[in-house]
This record gives C-alpha cells, structure tokens and sequence, in this order.
C-alpha cells in the first residue's frame, strides 16, 4: 500500500494535467495518484491514463470539492494530498505538507489568507477570516481546507468523513472540533498561479457559493459547539493541545 | 480684539454684521461710503470698489488678507465638518466665514434666540444654568418644530438649518444672560442616555460634561460595586439617575440594565470612559428622532487595514456581509456610541442589549432601519465574545435557513455520500 495518495479532481484541465500528474508522482516514491475525472470531453481521462495516474470517470460534472470527497473514499495511503488540476505546484513545494503530516500534523494547510492587505477584501477571504476567529484558532488566519494544496492524515480523513470534503469549510470545522492537530505550513500562493478566474468565468457566482459554503460551516459549528453549554470547548482544546504553531 | 459677546449685542447696532475686530472698521467704512465724503475716501478703499461694494451687502474681504472661507456657510457643508470640542466651544458670531449667504437669516435667528432668552430669564430671575439649558431645549423644539416659526427653516439644507438653529441658541443663552455651553437639536420625540461608569471612573466627569449640553430628559448611569468616584460624580448632575450594576458585569450587560430604566424614544448609549463630543453624540439623536431605528458609530471600519484588525472586527464585518449589510463594514452595536429607537428596543428586547453581536444581528433580520450616526474614535474590544456570536448566527439561521441568501445549486454531494444543506 502506497504511503501518500495524491488525489486530483480533474475537468477539462487538458492543458496543465500532464504536468501536474508528474510533479505528484515526485512527492514521495511510491505515491499513488488518483485523477477524478468528472465532466471532462477534452480528453483529460485519456491524458491522465496514459500518465500513470488511478482514474475514477464521472461522465457528469460533480461540481465543486465533491471530486475531492469521492477520490479520498478511493484512496489508500496513509497520508493524502490534495492538489488542484489546474495548477502546476512543483513537487519540491508539495512535500513540506506531506511532511508536515508525518510528523504528527492531521490537517497541513497551505499557509495562503488571499489578498489581504487592503481595506475591503473579497467576501471569501472575509468568510475564512471570520470562521476560524468563531471556530476559537484567529492564530490561523485565513487558511482552510478551502484553498490546496494541502495534506492529511488517515486518522483526520476518519474522524471528519471523507463525504464531508465536498463542503471544504465544513470539513475545517469538523477537523478543529474533532481536535485534531491543525496547522499551517507554508505558503503556496495559489491566487497568482490560479488563473481560472478569468478562464472560465466562474469569477463572482464563486463568491456567494464559496460564502455559503462556509455559513454551512458555521450553522453546523452552531449545532455541535453546545453540547451541553460549553460553547466552543473542542475548539479551545485543539489549540491546548498543539493546534497554534 | 473683542472677544466676549457683550460689545458686539449694543442694542441698536447690534445686529450689524461684525469683523473680528468688533466691528468698529465696518461701522467707520459705512459712514464713509454712504456720507458726503463717500467718493473722497481713503485710497486703500478706493482700490477695491468692487469688492466694497459687496461688503455693504454683508460680505467683505478679510481683513488679514486670509480668504474668506465660503465653504462653511454653503448649504450642506456646515453639518459634515468633524466638530471637536475646541469647535463647540468657539461662539457662533465669531466664525469669519458665517457672514457670507446666510448671515442675515443668521442674524434673525440670533436675534429671535436674544429675545426668547431675555424674555424668559425675565420670567424666572432666580433660574439655575440647568434650568437655562432645559427651557433653551424646550425653545428650540418649539421654534424649529415643523409648524413653529423655524418652519421654514427646516425646508432649508442641513448646514443652514443647523446654523441657524446655532444661532437661536447663542443668541438665547446670551439673553438669558448665561453662558454655557449647549448642543441644541430639535427634537420630535425624548431622549436619553445609557452610560455604564468603567475602570477610569475619573473620565465619567468629562463624558457627563459634554452629554450636558444635550437635550437629554436623563441619563442613566450603571454604576459598578464600589465605585464611589463614578458615584460622586454622577450624584452632581442634576439629570443623572443612579443604577447600582449589582451582580452584573461587562460594558454590555450594563447597558441592557440601563435600557430597561429608561421609557425615552431614543437612546442613546455612550462610553463611561472615553468622551465623545456632543456635537457629533447630537447626531445620533438627530438620526434616530429622525426615522432611523439605529444609529451606528460611523467611524470608518477603514482604520487600518484587513490583515491589521482583531478577530472581533473580522466577526462583525462578516456577520453584516452575510445578513446583506456590506455597507456596514464592522460597524455595529458593539461598538459606542449608538442610539437607538424605543421600536428598536421593544423589538429585540432591552435585556438583548447584554450580547451586542445578537442584538445586531436581531436589528437586521427584525428588518429594523439600521444606518449611521456620528462619528467616534471608539476603543476596540478584546476577544470576541464567541458565545454571543454562535447565538447571533444561530437566530439568523432559524429565520433564514443554514446558507441563509448563498445556497448552493451546483454540487452534485449525493455522488459523495454527503447529504444535502
């Protein structure tokens, strides 16, 4: 059985997936590498076979992160990368995650807040903000499970629910309740390698599901930080325990 | 220099537009143009005919060569200029800019205020200040009222309707013969104010100081066990009502014991520490009495930027962004001061008031109408206060629904096992 699963959903991203399939398999000998692909008619299925990687086709589009959800089921390493397949990261900027979770961290995430420095800032980074300021870890500042590449361990995979993936905010606030080690580890600044914006349109409408997304989070965090009046417990623990770097 | 007013109201002459030297120039330039040596007059007149010949309409070159300053007396304007309290204290009569447009409805209005103040003080020779400052309030309700005789007066724009109302109130305070300070709004309905006496005790001093000079009916005052200072001083306002905080703790929970003491239809809540000038506290009476049901601390969330600002702040700015209040920034009730309506308070409850983000929050989705007051530098909170903010989502989320105005309708999660929001 592999050590490190890299898993990547995959639609129409001919043009990047060739590279970005070999710098997975660069990050640890041995790695398996499974491409979701899911709505795809530009021959991505064929590229990522014929590159070695784990194929899991869905003929429809599954939308956002659910392609994330399903490849983690599929998976068998003890720990998992997620990478996005239409950004070519370079392995040697992969592995500090991997790395990070060998050494005893559930949750690596990509040290990256979005464009912050300014007065007003784009909803979604305002949204990751005011989660982990409610969620008790303000020290993480506007890193989530929402932005890749980032890695986990087996055990964190198996205490949120691989399904819960599909809801990146809401897997964060799974993983801080659980009281697993989150942390973050470097910075891969996807907002200037991402250049799907502009391509492919999905620009604003992104905003207001990604802001969803994470009021989903925190209507879930409302549920389950009272058990029985102590409201953000499992949170603070989590920071007791290690969870600030 | 004349620096008092007494000079400057001589009967007769009095009402004569004045420059900064007490008006003795302008008496003489008169006498100059309008008498039989008017075409013979000295040549420094004679230079500038133009220009003279507008100063007999009420305007007229600085003396010290310093532009005039129109922008004050421009419609609008008067009203948006930040008021510090060096401001409030400087006399209307001697801002230079004033003689410009308005100068002669301001001179009316002085004049009416004089004769009120005069008349009044005639009725009640043995008036204390606190009484002055009651029946000058009561004067400029009546006068400024839509149907009294500043009626027209209150078609004007803001800035004009401001400075005349300045005016009315100079000119009473001077013929009531006292001089203090006061922050004159118009006002429908009562008002009040909620102030919870903090560490600094010795700042409550300062801060009743200037909520002196407002047309307030009371202020409420929670005062903390043991906190004789704070007690000394409220116990020497005449319009103070004492409230012991008892077991209650915190700036928040404070105000909700405060707001539950007071019937007015605006209240105001401001700051037991830090003074805020009356002249920009009036304007959240004056927003309030206006139709708004909340008036926010308009101080810019802009005070530095994102990455810079405590968690709290990220919290709130979200909070208004999710409910549809982008606008608001992090502006909200937990920040002083801020006034709000009596329907306000009636609708969320007086005792909500003790969990600012709540309150907030219930403002918004009550569809109450939440805007902006003065604006005052306000000292930031600690750490947010996480319970309050769950129990802000928590009712938004029972009236709107876990993704509340942001669903999702692109994710196929059946594929993945996870079930539906």
């Amino acid at each position: 059985m592999a050590d490190v699963s890299v898993v990547i959903p995959v639609m129409n991203e001919r043009r990047t997936l060739r590279r970005v399939i070999r710098e997975a398999f660069r990050v640890d000998r041995g790695a398996e590498v499974i491409a979701m692909v899911n709505g795809s008619t530009d021959g991505s299925e064929r590229i990522a076979r014929a590159c070695g990687a784990k194929v899991i086709v869905f003929s429809k589009p599954l939308g956002h992160d659910v392609g994330r959800a399903i490849g983690a089921k599929a998976a068998g390493g003890r720990i998992l990368l997620f990478v996005d397949a239409d950004m070519v990261i370079p392995a040697r900027r992969l592995r500090p995650f991997v790395d990070a979770v060998r050494n005893g961290v559930d949750v690596a995430l990509n040290d990256y807040s979005g464009p912050v420095r300014k007065m007003r800032v784009h909803g979604v980074v305002l949204a990751k903000h005011a989660l982990n300021a409610l969620l008790g870890r303000p020290d993480l500042e506007g890193a989530s499970l929402t932005a890749v590449p980032h890695a986990m361990s087996r055990r964190a995979l198996e205490a949120i629910g691989a399904e819960s993936l599909s809801v990146p905010p809401l897997a964060h606030a799974r993983a801080i309740c659980a009281g697993l080690v989150v942390r973050r580890i470097c910075r891969v600044n996807v907002g200037a390698l991402n250049p799907r914006r502009g391509r492919k349109g999905r620009g604003r409408s992104l905003e207001r599901l990604i802001v969803g997304d994470h009021l989903e989070a925190i209507e879930w965090w409302t549920r389950h930080a009272d058990p029985a009046g102590a409201y953000g417990l499992c949170g603070l623990r989590t920071m007791e325990s290690g969870g600030v770097p | 220099m004349i620096r008092n007013g007494h000079n400057a109201r001589r009967p007769g002459a009095g009402f004569a537009p004045r420059t900064r030297k007490g008006g003795v120039r302008r008496a003489e330039t008169r006498s100059i143009r309008r008498g039989p040596y008017a075409r013979r007059g000295p040549p420094a007149q004679r230079r500038r005919p133009a220009r003279s010949g507008l100063s007999v309409q009420g305007r007229q070159p600085s003396r010290r060569g310093l532009p005039v300053r129109r922008t004050r007396s421009r419609p609008g304007t008067l009203h948006r200029r930040r008021r510090t309290l060096a401001a409030v204290r400087r006399p209307v009569g001697r801002r230079p800019g004033i003689r410009s447009a308005g100068a002669s409805a301001v001179r009316r209005w002085r004049d009416l205020g004089f004769r009120s103040g005069s008349a009044w003080r005639e009725a009640h020779p043995a008036a204390t200040a606190e009484e002055a400052r009651a029946a000058l309030h009561g004067h400029v309700n009546h006068a400024f009222a839509p149907g009294g005789e500043g009626g027209a007066a209150s078609s004007k724009p803001a800035g004009a309707m401001s400075s005349a109302i300045r005016a009315y109130a100079d000119g009473f305070m001077r013929g009531a013969g006292f001089s203090l300070p006061v922050e004159p709004v118009p006002l429908k309905g009562t008002a009040s104010a909620v102030v919870c006496a903090g560490r600094n005790e010795a700042a409550l001093e300062a801060v009743l100081g200037q909520l002196e000079r407002l047309p307030l009916r009371e202020w409420i005052v929670v005062i903390p066990d043991h906190a004789q200072t704070a007690l000394a001083i409220a116990e020497r306002h005449a319009r103070s009502v004492i409230v012991p905080a008892g077991g209650w703790t915190g700036g928040a929970a404070g105000r909700a014991l405060g707001a539950a003491r007071t019937g007015a239809d605006t209240v105001l809540f401001v700051d037991g520490e830090q003074p805020a000038p009356a002249g920009e506290l009036a304007r959240f009476l004056r927003a309030v009495d206006g139709g708004m049901d909340a008036a926010l601390n308009a101080r810019p969330s802009g005070i530095a930027k994102f990455h810079l600002r405590p968690p709290a702040d990220r919290l709130m700015e979200f909070l208004n962004f999710s409910l549809g209040r982008r606008d608001l920034g992090v502006r909200s009730l937990a920040a002083l001061p801020f006034a709000l309506s009596r329907r306000a308070i009636d609708a969320i409850g007086a005792h909500t008031l003790a969990q600012p983000a709540k309150a907030h929050a219930l403002l918004l989705l009550r569809g109450l109408r939440v805007g902006l007051g003065g604006s005052v530098p306000w000292r930031a909170m600690s750490d947010p206060d996480i319970r309050d903010h769950l129990e802000a989502w928590r009712e938004a989320m029972a009236l709107r629904g876990g993704r509340m105005s942001f669903p999702d309708r692109r994710r196929n999660r059946a594929a993945a096992g996870e079930p539906a929001p």
